[in-house]
């Protein structure tokens, strides 16, 4: 045997090791993914309770099984060439290209004396190599990790009543928002008069046992989710019932209570009288009862942080608003919401949204002439005609503001739609002929010199824009430059091709 | 040859080029690369120019080595009317024994075996350009008889970075005849101490003559021997080509930065670099550690930077690092 022979022998049985280590890391690596698939299938299944998606779930979980199983069966049962074995011994013994270089002239039928120098020398060093202290037959990494999931894919099971909840933490919250919503819908007015029988929404309550899968979460917002849908025939709660579909507890309380604060606007609008007590459907207490009673699939944490009466109170903010439809015949404000328009902007008086608005509801007698700017004003200025009325008076609508309080209190701060508020300056050398009260509104209204920096200063950036692209665009390079800027412009072009 | 003779002649290149290596050191201080750089070009049969700030050695490493070597020097002090002839030799008319008038050839100080082209960017392109075929072919061919000059032949040339005004770039068709530019950096303290204390004396050290043109032959012979696996040569190949910006897989400061990347010479640079440096380092074969020790010399002056790259002044060592970064070793 020579020392070619001997090389590629040698070579051969480190090969067999480093196999061998190769297939038990692609083992571990595999037992890895295998165990990290049925841990995520559980933790799958338990948060989607929805039975179709458990079965996709189940399918998509043997497809990939079957996928990683084969892929690491490819990977595992992988030929290791010879040059591949002489390159990882070089790069763990730090041999700096020594093997492999021998292997490659191994290999090779030319023969020179350097050559058979060089081949003896790589069958020395990889004789003096000790293939089992290079390459040691270890637990690869990835067996830990594989154990680690296994014991959670085994574990989780027996944990499954309590894992089977991931909403728990998310149900004390929703039961908590509930509940501080109620404790605020507590604090408004009750309606005076009970639901009106004729108006009133039959509640179809599903019973949550009947539910299949359904966990007590859901079968809790299920229940307000279906009393809330028969009470949302009309668009307006349209919302309400996407926001609880989407179970986003937040949105949901924020839309009871915008609904509760647009009614309560109506009633005061309305004139009707101050609301004493709850009066809720006697039937639909008990049968919340019913469902939220500890023989039900409601979790007992839920059923602790939220009281019954809570339940009732949130239900009912829902329910006050078909009261509303019921005996809105008289009420204009809930004329409009039937109608489907803005409920905000039925719920706030017609001023204000505007002076068009406005004149609209004045007629002819209205003194206001609203806010409108008129371009190109005397001496080429903008004139801007102020929010009083003629002769300095204030207008109607101002004092009309008086009754918007309580609008104020639903919308809270009025927006200010212009940035510059006016002022009144007269503009000198442009003196009104007496008696003309037109004349003297368009002369005396003018900008400021604050009012005309203000602008000034809105166009500056207009104008920075102007000036840097014509500077950019310009001819500015010097002459000696110009060779070299061409020819380097010119090497990018060549380098995008 | 059978192998221990193979072996007893890689063992007396080592101990010859640590002798050469041990007499410079005791004039030149430090610069070790440099030294092994010049020595590399002599035995790879290439020729080096050697770039440096005044008055760090440059001139002085290049008289040492001739010192060394058994050869014969010759020295031209490039300047800016020196002309082609001055440099190769011509024709001059002469009077013969028996009273007739001939055209004799007047060899130039190209005619040597170790050429010092000091301060070669002060003379005119013209004349640099006389240097082309002594360093591509080894010839010098005036009127119509070409000189084959004597072996070895080696040209080193000297360059200053920083004193541009009055020179005259060389032109990349004379660069890239170069097989490494060296760098010789400024010495530290330390160096500048040992320095001091050798050349402010009353005397100065000297060198022995340690090798012949005779043994210098031998060692280019053995050094081009050296065999090169063929994943290593690969790694060459494709170190050559990840300089071109043209070259899809290449590094991204290279597409941004680099005008024209390395020609076919620097892959010839890589790999007899490599073998010397092979050698140098006690093996027998060459390895893609020795590729990355010659990438620096012998690619740094073939790669052009473009508008960009020069704009930034930036450092080709800078891109050819990048790139052996990025560039993955040879596994099969």
């Amino acid at each position: 045997m020579n020392d070619r022979d001997v090389l590629i022998f040698t070579l051969a049985a480190v090969a067999r090791r480093l196999r061998l280590n190769a297939l038990l890391g692609e083992l571990a690596w595999m037992a890895c993914a295998i165990s990290g698939a049925l841990v995520l299938y559980q933790i799958l299944v338990a948060a989607i309770s929805a039975p179709a998606v458990a079965s996709a779930l189940q399918t998509l979980l043997i497809l990939l099984l079957i996928g990683v199983v084969v892929v690491f069966a490819v990977r595992g049962l992988r030929p290791i060439t010879l040059d591949e074995v002489a390159a990882t011994a070089d790069a763990q013994a730090d041999l700096k290209d020594e093997l492999k270089s021998g292997y490659c002239f191994a290999r090779q039928a030319e023969a020179s004396p350097l050559v058979d120098l060089q081949i003896r020398r790589a069958v020395l060093t990889v004789q003096r190599i000790d293939s089992r202290e290079l390459f040691p037959i270890a637990i690869p990494r990835g067996a830990f990790a594989a154990l680690a999931l296994i014991f959670a894919a085994s574990l989780l099971p027996w944990i499954a009543p309590q894992f089977g909840h991931p909403q728990s933490t998310s149900t004390d919250s929703i039961a908590t928002e509930v509940a501080a919503t109620a404790g605020k819908a507590r604090q408004l007015q009750p309606l005076s008069n009970p639901l009106p029988a004729a108006g009133r929404v039959a509640l179809e309550i599903p019973d949550g046992t009947q539910m299949p899968g359904a966990r007590g979460s859901d079968a809790a917002w299920a229940r307000l989710e279906a009393a809330v849908h028969a009470l949302a025939d009309g668009e307006e709660l349209k919302d309400l019932a996407e926001a609880m579909e989407h179970r986003d507890t937040a949105r949901t309380v924020q839309l009871l209570e915008e609904f509760e604060r647009r009614r309560e606007y109506a009633r005061a609008q309305a004139g009707g009288p101050p609301a004493d007590t709850v009066h809720a459907s006697p039937d639909l207490i008990a049968r919340l009862q019913k469902l939220f009673s500890p023989g039900g699939n409601v979790p007992q944490s839920a059923l602790d942080a939220v009281a019954e009466d809570d339940v009732v109170h949130a239900l009912d903010l829902a329910q006050r608003l078909d009261d509303m439809r019921a005996s809105g015949a008289n009420n204009p404000a809930a004329h409009t919401l039937d109608e489907g328009t803005n409920p905000l902007q039925a719920a706030v008086p017609l001023e204000r949204f505007g002076p068009r608005e406005a004149r609209r509801s004045q007629g002819q007698g209205g003194e206001f002439a609203g806010t409108t700017d008129v371009e190109g004003g005397a001496m080429g200025r903008r004139v801007t005609q102020s929010n009083l009325g003629a002769g300095g008076k204030p207008s109607a609508n101002e004092t009309s503001n008086s009754n918007n309080i309580e609008a104020e209190q639903v919308l809270g701060a009025r927006t200010m739609r212009l940035a510059v508020q006016l002022k009144q300056v007269k503009i000198e050398g442009n003196n009104p002929r007496e008696g003309d009260a037109q004349g003297v509104a368009e002369a005396a209204y003018a900008a400021t010199r604050a009012q005309q920096a203000q602008l000034g200063y809105q166009n500056a950036p207009q104008h920075a824009g102007y000036v840097t692209e014509s500077a950019l665009s310009g001819d500015r390079i010097p002459l000696a430059y110009r060779g070299a800027v061409k020819e380097y412009f010119l090497a990018l072009d060549r380098n995008q091709k | 040859m059978n192998d221990a003779t193979a072996d007893m002649q890689v063992d007396s290149f080592q101990k010859k080029f640590r002798g050469v290596r041990a007499e410079m050191a005791r004039v030149i201080v430090g610069n070790e690369e440099v030294i092994d750089g010049v020595l590399t070009c002599l035995l790879a049969r290439g020729h080096g120019l050697i770039e440096g700030v005044p008055g760090t050695g440059k001139t002085k490493l290049i008289q040492t080595l001739a010192d060394v070597l058994h050869l014969k020097f010759s020295r031209i002090q490039f300047t800016p009317d020196l002309m082609p002839g001055d440099i190769v030799g011509g024709n001059v008319l002469r009077e013969s024994e028996r009273g007739e008038k001939v055209l004799e050839f007047q060899p130039g100080p190209v005619f040597a075996n170790l050429i010092l082209a000091d301060e070669i960017n002060r003379a005119t392109p013209k004349t640099q350009s006389a240097l082309l075929e002594t360093m591509q072919e080894n010839s010098v061919t005036i009127g119509k008889i070409t000189h084959a000059l004597e072996q070895p032949v080696c040209v080193l040339a000297t360059q200053n970075p920083i004193e541009l005004e009055g020179t005259y770039p060389l032109p990349e068709a004379q660069l890239d005849r170069f097989f490494y530019k060296l760098r010789m950096e400024f010495p530290g303290a330390q160096a500048l101490d040992e320095i001091l204390d050798r050349t402010t004396q009353s005397s100065e050290p000297a060198v022995e003559r340690v090798l012949g043109r005779g043994e210098i032959l031998e060692m280019r012979a053995i050094a081009r021997a050296l065999p090169v696996a063929n994943p290593v040569k690969d790694y060459a190949i494709r170190l050559t080509l990840a300089t071109h910006p043209e070259n899809a897989p290449c590094h991204a400061m290279v597409k941004k930065y680099v005008r024209y990347g390395s020609s076919p010479r620097g892959a010839q640079a890589l790999l007899l670099g490599g073998k010397v440096h092979a050698l140098m380092q006690n093996r027998v074969y060459v390895a893609s550690e020795d590729i990355r020790a010659a990438a620096f010399p012998a690619l740094r002056h073939r790669m052009l930077l473009n508008y960009e790259g020069e704009a930034e002044q930036l450092d080709v060592d800078t891109i050819i690092s990048a790139i052996i970064e990025s560039l993955p070793e040879p596994r099969k």
